[in-house]
């Protein structure tokens, strides 16, 4: 949860541009996320006195210890270091602790008193004075400090700094954690008396209520340090003298989390997740409507169909199946190989294809879908989105104007296509093709060799023997047969032949042309969608969806990240309850 | 130094007053022109010495005030940040120096007085004890009211002389240092203070915070504070303060102290015109940027419009009806037909044309390719503007200071479609004139033929012309020998670049899609120059810049003796 916490902040920032929260930045003072949630509760909390110069801090750990631990000194650099005031049994685990935030800078004192285990009192250097050193570590020592006292004295309670550190610790830690005591109270009280102290108090309460926008003003301790006798530090010595319980402490950590979640909810409510989503989502509907009528119309409803109307496909697809058919067929397939380049002149002037007739697919897709052309169209599509929503410039790669990135497009349309009309003339073969019964090859047979034999022999042999007794034709057969191989004949009859199997080609070819008709636009598919279609346009519909990818993406993220902070604002709500 | 005042006052005056022109992101440059220029305007002038109370909150700055004058003048209380203005006390033949804070100087009879936030409240008492001065309370440096603050660094600055008023508490503050620093540079006359003060050690350790401020030997005093048992020896005690105040007067650096202040001033300045200057620079910058992305992207093209109407034209056009083209053309539409006619069985037959799609979107389908062309150019431009000035760190600063008013400079797309349509229609009423009309290069022929003897006749059989030339050529000799094939050529040849050079469409629509290329770039053209205004307005301009270097060379000159080349 604390990384999930640290990281949604993270890339909130990084989605919008901003910078992190005040108390997400590196040395933020306010209780780091590791110690908030920190299950450990035997661990010691702190309770540091936080104050400017000469409030009187050591004197006022002095008054609450009951004896002299630490110097009190009102000029020179003061308190320098960390003094803490632990329990002899927690001596190691804060030195470990203190080594580890500021190396060198404390010292630890010790007592033994076992209602205070748990508890560790602490004086800090100063906040306001010309020692750097001092606000830097009193600034190290607040991210590990669950409960710190603001300190400060009847003179400086209306300082700028200590007010503005103030209010960054307050962003990750809530006013019930504080205590706020006002000291050298006893200076006042001697010269204008009790009516005045307590205007004082109220006066101080309110500045602190109106900058931490608090419903009522808080507590305020008025102390003197000097004399631990009067006014409320007797009271704060006895709220002090006794640890916390665990829960009061849990509860201390839970409240002061639930402060960095809202500090992170507000912080976020600023960026106006919410609107940025609708926008994308505005933007998206946008880029649907957009894509399809500039794209997507022309590409289903002209482009497609011209493709697949091109009579260069068709012409493909017929002369792919004959070749294929043209190998279960004797004799005729050597009429294919003759036919095919007389043929392919008037089929190129008929079709227009450039190549042979049969163009390849991605030739094919080449010529009804131009990479410039669909390039264009798309930049313009884009163009048009970018006018909505100018932020689309980054989405779709920083290139200007998504340049590069329609001709990428464009060309992975073509590849795409193609290899869905490659795909799906393999398809059409093998329906073509599937079927071969014996019976039709032996009829091909008869037709074939069947035919020339029965024409160049065994008919005039019949003829004869039909005619004549089979006396005279068995003196005749052999004539014929002679006559047979004689050049005349030969050569009438091979280009009777010859006429045949053209005839049979003409037929075979019609046939395979039909059934190819048949299936590529009347199988199964209604007459305004041929089946044809169905695959190609799957690949259009494909690649439109993909062309909203950056912005769909874009607008998940959007949406995951304002889940997680409506998620943590209701959660934030409940555990307030 | 033989420092020329009255030339020095005219230079600063010159310079406050540029700066006033630059608005508020000089404002503070702005004050310390005004405050140089009334120091400068008072020397040589007898006047009270103004002295300054500084320091911070519940500092006893209108305690110690009133415990100098011996009354009630400037209200205290134990709440603090309590002293909202400048109040000064004077007798009756004093007078505050006119221009003093640069604020209303107004007269209090009830005594004592809070202060005002934006006034000097003056307290007119029947005696002062020094004739000399007028004591000056201020509001605090370091409470949490930034109003107080910027009083009081106001009031400093036109200070003749300080007292620095500071606390055990307060003595260490940070809030302080650089008004020490300034006290020392401006020659200013600096007494210091330590009110509530308690120990011996204390005061010693703020004599050294001051000694490491620059102050060698400050004039430092102290106040006990009513309970400690601390009193102050003789040199450091109140009544040598009074006695300090008595002899206190203007330093004899004085003059110094202000070519000190003129100098951080003009540094100030500088430092502030090298930013201006980097704007003015990245404003250039972008200007010419701009007018780079005028161009239209694409060519226009508006001959595939005419296409029918060419047709049309060509059929009126006897030149045409004589050549061989037409013959070409008559095979062309014959092999066409044909080629459909064999086509035909391939085809599907055509989805009936549905009519149940949206109004709106069947528009836009049906928005001329050419209009729609120009409107994403626009916009393709639009948008590539507007990139420029977000690739720009300035332009996006501006961009997001002025949201609204850059918004207001874009011109709407749709005026790219108005030029499409004007352009339009202008061509259509041309094409209206001239499609009954007879084409020129027929009207110049039909006149040569009527001078020749029979020539009605000719003008009938001229559409035969071709049918009659190709007989001519199959019976090759027939006619006029071996003469027939140069002659056809020839006539031909005439015959086709006749054609060529009077092609009025062709003409036409040239200058069509230069207008329309014309009038594209004149609003994009339109559309930068808006922009740049709207920079404009971002940025001083060049001659506003120049007046501000010039003033500050001037006062640089002044100041540093001669001219730097640097600028």
């Amino acid at each position: 949860m604390t990384m999930a916490l640290a990281e949604l902040v993270k890339q909130i920032a990084e989605i919008t541009e901003s910078a992190v929260p005040q108390s997400f930045e590196e040395d933020a003072p306010v209780p780091g996320l590791d110690m908030l949630e920190s299950q450990n509760d035997e661990e010691c909390y702190f309770i540091g006195l936080i104050g400017g110069k000469d409030v009187g801090k050591s004197a006022l750990v002095n008054a609450l210890v009951g004896q002299e631990i630490t110097q009190r000194i009102g000029y020179g650099k003061g308190t320098e270091t960390v003094i803490a005031y632990v329990h002899q049994s927690r001596q190691a685990e804060v030195a470990q602790k203190l080594e580890k935030i500021a190396p060198g800078q404390y010292t630890i004192i010790t007592h033994d008193q076992a209602d205070l285990t748990r508890q560790a009192l602490l004086d800090l250097p100063d906040i306001d004075s010309i020692h750097e050193e001092h606000v830097k570590l009193t600034g190290q020592m607040l991210r590990h400090m669950l409960f710190p006292l603001w300190l400060q004295s009847v003179e400086k309670y209306a300082d700028a700094k200590p007010r503005q550190l103030l209010q960054k610790v307050a962003e990750g830690n809530v006013p019930e954690n504080f205590l706020f005591c006002l000291n050298k109270a006893d200076q006042l009280l001697a010269r204008e008396g009790q009516e005045q102290l307590e205007k004082l108090r109220q006066d101080y309460a309110a500045r602190i209520q109106s900058l931490l926008k608090l419903k009522a003003p808080p507590r305020v301790w008025m102390i003197s340090a000097l004399q631990p006798e009067v006014l409320d530090l007797p009271q704060l010595r006895r709220v002090l003298a006794k640890q916390k319980s665990v829960p009061n402490v849990r509860q201390a950590r839970q409240a002061a989390m639930r402060q960095r979640h809202l500090n992170v909810v507000r912080w976020a409510d600023g960026l106006n997740l919410p609107g940025r989503l609708a926008r994308l989502e505005e933007l998206k509907r946008r880029a649907e409507q957009v894509f399809d009528q500039s794209l997507g119309a022309e590409l289903l409803n002209r482009r497609i169909p011209d493709l697949l109307e091109d009579p260069a496909h068709r012409a493909r697809l017929v002369d792919a199946a004959m070749d294929q058919r043209m190998m279960r067929w004797p004799m005729i397939g050597a009429v294919q190989m003759l036919l095919r380049l007389p043929l392919s002149l008037p089929l190129r002037l008929v079709f227009q294809a450039r190549r042979r007739g049969v163009a390849g697919s991605k030739a094919l897709v080449k010529q009804h879908l131009a990479l410039g052309d669909m390039a264009d169209c798309l930049k313009g599509a884009i163009v048009q989105l970018q006018q909505k929503d100018i932020s689309i410039y980054n989405l779709y790669g920083q290139s200007r104007m998504g340049g590069e990135f329609c001709a990428a497009q464009a060309a992975q349309l073509q590849t795409q296509l193609s290899e869905a009309m490659e795909l799906h003339k393999e398809q059409l073969l093998g329906h073509l093709l599937k079927r071969d019964r014996l019976i039709y090859a032996l009829g091909r047979w008869l037709l074939t060799w069947g035919a020339a034999a029965w024409f160049m022999l065994l008919q005039p042999v019949m003829e004869v023997m039909l005619r004549d007794s089979w006396r005279a034709a068995a003196r005749h057969i052999p004539l014929l047969v002679v006559q047979a191989i004689s050049v005349p004949v030969l050569l009438s009859n091979l280009v009777f032949v010859a006429i045949w199997l053209v005839v049979l080609w003409v037929a075979v070819r019609w046939r395979v042309h039909k059934r190819v008709d048949r299936l590529v636009c009347r199988q199964g598919g209604s007459i305004k969608q041929p089946a044809a279609q169905a695959p190609l346009r799957a690949v259009v519909e494909n690649w439109l969806a993909g062309l909203q990818a950056p912005i769909e993406q874009a607008r998940r993220h959007m949406a995951c990240l304002v889940e997680q902070v409506e998620a943590l604002r209701q959660a934030t709500a409940e555990s307030q309850k | 130094m033989g420092l020329d005042i009255v030339h020095f006052l005219s230079s600063t005056v010159q310079l406050e007053r540029v700066l006033a022109l630059l608005g508020p992101s000089v404002a503070q440059d702005r004050l310390h022109a005004g405050v140089l220029a009334y120091h400068l305007g008072l020397v040589g002038k007898q006047h009270s010495l103004m002295v300054v109370l500084l320091g911070g909150t519940g500092a006893g700055k209108s305690t110690l005030l009133n415990r100098l004058m011996g009354r009630e003048i400037s209200a205290t209380s134990f709440l603090r940040t309590f002293t909202t203005g400048a109040v000064a006390a004077k007798s009756p033949q004093q007078q505050v120096p006119e221009g003093f804070l640069a604020e209303e100087h107004q007269a209090i009879v009830d005594l004592p007085a809070q202060g005002e936030g934006g006034a000097l409240l003056v307290a007119t008492l029947d005696a002062t004890p020094w004739p000399r001065l007028i004591l000056v309370d201020t509001p605090d440096v370091d409470g949490d009211k930034p109003e107080h603050r910027s009083e009081a660094d106001k009031a400093f600055r036109y200070a003749d002389a300080v007292i620095f008023l500071v606390t055990p508490e307060k003595y260490q503050m940070t809030e302080l240092t650089p008004y020490y620093r300034m006290a020392g540079n401006y020659a200013l006359p600096a007494l210091f203070v330590m009110n509530k003060a308690e120990q011996r050690e204390m005061v010693e350790d703020y004599l050294g915070i001051l000694e490491e401020n620059g102050h060698k030997s400050p004039r430092l005093f102290a106040v006990a504070r009513d309970d400690a048992g601390y009193a102050p020896p003789v040199e450091q005690s109140l009544k040598s303060m009074r006695q300090a105040l008595e002899a206190l007067e203007a330093s004899a650096d004085w003059e110094n102290g202000l070519v000190q202040r003129a100098k951080h001033l003009v540094d100030r300045v500088k430092g502030h015109l090298k930013g201006l200057d980097d704007q003015r620079m990245a404003a250039d910058r972008l200007s010419a940027k701009l007018q780079e992305l005028v161009q239209p992207q694409q060519k226009m093209d508006v001959s595939p419009l005419l296409r029918d109407f060419k047709v049309q034209m060509r059929n009126n056009s006897v030149l045409y009806l004589t050549s061989a083209t037409r013959i070409m053309d008559w095979g062309k539409s014959l092999a066409k037909k044909g080629r459909s006619l064999l086509l035909s069985q391939w085809r599907h037959p055509q989805p009936p044309a549905s009519g149940g799609e949206s109004d709106g979107s069947q528009a836009e389908i049906l928005e001329p390719p050419l209009s729609k062309s120009l409107r994403e150019q626009f916009i393709a431009a639009q948008n590539s503007m507007e990139n420029v000035l977000l690739g720009d760190p300035y332009g996006k600063k501006w961009i997001t200071q002025s949201e609204l008013a850059y918004q207001a400079t874009k011109l709407p797309v749709e005026d790219a479609k108005q030029i499409y349509q004007t352009q339009m229609d202008r061509l259509q009423q041309w094409m209206n004139q001239r499609r009954d009309a007879t084409p020129r290069d027929t009207e110049i022929l039909m006149k040569l033929l009527r001078l020749l003897p029979g020539g009605k006749k000719l003008i009938k059989w001229t559409e035969a012309a071709p049918w009659l030339m190709i007989v001519i050529l199959v019976t090759h000799g027939a006619f006029f020998g071996h003469w027939d094939v140069p002659l056809i050529g020839g006539y031909y040849l005439f015959n086709f670049l006749a054609q060529r050079f009077s092609d009025e469409v062709k003409k036409r629509a040239r200058q069509a899609n230069s207008d329309i290329e014309a009038d594209f770039v004149d609003l994009n053209l339109q559309q930068v120059r808006r922009i740049v205004q709207w920079i404009n307005q971002q940025v001083p301009s060049h001659q506003m810049i120049e007046q501000l270097r010039r003033a500050v060379e001037d006062l640089s000159r002044i100041v540093y003796g001669q001219p730097e080349n640097a600028l």
